[in-house]
């Protein structure tokens, strides 16, 4: 039976690194998913994930377990997210520097056209959200790639439900825009 | 309702996030309005074109990774960190500065006890030596142990003090609610990282303070015409100075004189790891190479001695960079920036330099050892200036404010010390007072700029060497320093 993240906090707080190993194991993937995303870079994504972890390891003495623990990681990940880039003042856009970042876009059956095409309306996605402001980017990834209600998302981001629904329509309506062919054709099947 | 207030509902509708009521309402306007109706498909579409995103996954699991980050503190039985200790340790950042300096101490003293023979292998005899000497780095075994040590403690706080904290130096923007931590981590405190002048001495520190007020060890070089003024008037007495900088890669990488001659530039890649990861990466090694090293003997000796490239200057070319200064005992990287070229030249560069974003420069100066002084004879000739000379600074040295950061002597006051710096060095010992320095670190202002320490990670750490080059009929310093 699978433990609960509240034993292996509580083991952690012990001094078992093993339980904090399978923390890592849980949420890794979700966090590094959101963050690629988010940065449009796999190498600050996972830049991110690790100092996101190392941070909730050395802090997890004042996580009260009023939210979920992947609720305050999460929220740990977009703070460090959103310093690294106020920080980083790239030279490029987010836009322009943004990564292959596509694992397996196509699945195996479909046609080399398929393939291509879906291929290519991903890497358009992901310019078209590398493109938003990062507080859009970040309210639209936390929404539709990981499917999050309003108030967690407003907790993880320490805002109030209405300004995440409010940023999120701006996010959706600027993203309408900038996807517009798109939308006009139905995903190939 | 506005319009902007139906379409938001309509984005939210689709979210499931409407109370009943607001549900019943859009879809009253849904049914009646075409355009919105349009609205709605094309945000569902773009819906499942968002989350027909595939998946993207780390290259491997971050346990062990984020296990190395953290181990440190682990091993040394380290608690784990409270809101409340992480506060107050916001309240003292400079304890992650001192953590790093312990480690670099203990490292440096360790490498030093273990590994003599590494020593002598890494001192060439004669003109080599100065290259040897200025490519001797606090993380490689130091030739000159009782003046590189402290100073390598005193400017080693990136790697060292980011590794110790494991990764969390720099963490400053903590405001969540339930003590939850906030970002900001590891950002960097960059500058100095991993370079002590390492055995080199320089007139930085004459007793009088003067000359250390013209070349103020670790001062921060602004693009201020009167910092820049006199560190080349130093320059053009010692023949060579040596900063540091942090600077984005690129900027390393587009570095070229100002006339367009193309230059040579070897920079590393970033690395996929976070300055923290790496700096613990970077310990480890050191760790492991301590013990590797006993096996490799005279093989590792070797390694640690390579010197760097030599210098590469096509035809007039005025700079070149040289290949890395990479260590075998230390696996990090340093790689040093020779910029060669007449005082005009070496300012152009400079100035160029110091106009890009994100370039943080720091004098620490150096002076060409004796060509004849072999290494035996600099180190015993450097504790027996240590220990004669310990000279405290005076309060008038102690009101001196830095140089740079706006923190500028007047003219007045600049022009005095040009004035006495040449007799004042005519009279004084040169070696390093890095005991004075750190006093002086403790009691002064910070000499980096408070923002060094959010520093952005994806920076290059390097020393740049500047070596004046003669304009016709001009005579440059010979090895001693002095004009002939």
């Amino acid at each position: 039976m699978a433990e609960t993240d509240g034993s292996l906090i509580q083991r952690c707080r012990e001094g078992d690194l093993e339980a904090f190993d399978r923390l890592v194991e849980k949420y890794q993937g979700r966090l590094y998913h959101s963050l690629v995303h988010w940065s449009g870079s796999h190498e600050d994504a996972e830049d991110i994930v690790q100092d996101t972890f190392v941070q909730a390891y050395r802090k997890l003495d004042s996580f009260q377990e009023r939210s979920a623990f992947f609720t305050w990681l999460y929220r740990i990940a977009f703070n460090l997210a959103v310093s690294r880039s106020r920080r980083k003042k790239p030279e490029q856009s987010l836009e322009t520097r943004v990564e292959e970042i596509g694992e397996e876009v196509a699945a195996a059956d479909e046609s080399a056209e398929r393939q291509a095409l879906r291929a290519e309306q991903v890497e358009q996605v992901r310019r078209a959200i590398a493109q938003l402001h990062d507080d859009h980017r970040a309210v639209l990834v936390l929404r539709e790639l990981e499917g999050l209600c309003y108030e967690t998302i407003a907790e993880i981001l320490d805002l109030a439900p209405g300004t995440v629904r409010s940023r999120l329509h701006r996010a959706r309506m600027q993203l309408r825009e900038l996807l517009k062919d798109m939308l006009v054709e139905p995903l190939p099947d | 309702m506005s319009r902007e207030s139906v379409e938001e509902r309509i984005s939210a509708y689709l979210d499931g996030e409407l109370s009943a009521a607001e549900k019943v309402e859009v879809e009253r306007a849904l049914a009646t309005d075409p355009s919105l109706r349009h609205l709605h498909d094309e945000l569902a579409r773009m819906r499942q074109l968002l989350q027909a995103l595939p998946r993207a996954t780390p290259a491997g699991s971050l346990r062990n990774s984020v296990r190395e980050a953290i181990g440190d503190s682990v091993s040394s039985g380290q608690p784990v960190e409270s809101a409340t200790q992480s506060s107050a340790n916001r309240r003292r950042p400079r304890r992650f500065w001192r953590w790093g300096a312990a480690i670099t101490v203990a490292a440096a003293a360790a490498l030093l006890l273990v590994f003599p023979w590494v020593q002598n292998a890494i001192e060439p005899e004669g003109h080599a030596s100065r290259e040897a000497i200025e490519e001797t780095r606090p993380d490689r075994p130091q030739a000159t142990g009782d003046v590189a040590v402290p100073f390598a403690a005193d400017l080693e706080e990136s790697s060292a003090g980011e590794s110790a904290s494991a990764g969390m130096a720099g963490m400053g923007d903590d405001s969540a609610e339930d003590g939850a931590v906030a970002g900001g981590g590891g950002g960097g405190f960059g500058l100095g990282a991993g370079m002590g002048p390492g055995g080199v001495e320089g007139s930085l520190a004459d007793k009088s303070g003067v000359a250390e007020s013209l070349v103020r060890p670790s001062h921060a070089l602004t693009g201020d015409p009167a910092s820049l003024d006199r560190l080349l008037d130093t320059l053009t007495r010692e023949g060579t100075i040596e900063l540091v900088g942090t600077m984005p890669v690129e900027v390393a990488a587009r570095m070229k004189p100002s006339s367009g001659r193309r230059s040579v530039a070897e920079v590393p890649q970033p690395q996929s790891r976070s300055l923290a990861m790496r700096a613990a990466v970077d310990e480890r090694k050191k760790s492991t190479h301590l013990s590797e090293s006993k096996n490799k003997g005279a093989d590792a000796a070797a390694a640690a001695a390579k010197p760097a490239a030599p210098v590469t200057r096509a035809g007039n070319e005025p700079m070149a960079i040289l290949g890395q200064g990479q260590t075998e005992a230390s696996g990090s990287q340093m790689p040093v920036m020779v910029v060669r070229g007449t005082r005009q030249e070496i300012a152009s560069q400079l100035k160029w330099l110091l106009r890009q974003p994100n370039v943080e420069l720091l004098v620490i100066a150096s002076r060409p050892q004796p060509a004849t002084a072999s290494a035996t004879e600099q180190r015993a000739m450097k504790r027996k200036r240590a220990q004669a000379d310990r000279p405290q600074p005076s309060a008038a040295q102690r009101a001196e404010p830095a140089i740079g950061l706006g923190h500028h002597g007047g003219k007045a006051k600049t022009e005095r010390a040009l004035k006495g710096q040449a007799e004042k060095q005519a009279e004084q010992p040169m070696a390093m007072r890095l005991e004075t320095y750190d006093k002086k670190r403790d009691e002064q202002q910070p000499v980096l700029p408070a923002e060094s320490e959010n520093l952005q990670r994806r920076r290059l750490r390097l020393r740049i060497r500047l070596e004046l080059v003669a304009e016709k009929g001009e005579k440059l310093p010979t090895a001693t320093g002095k004009k002939p």
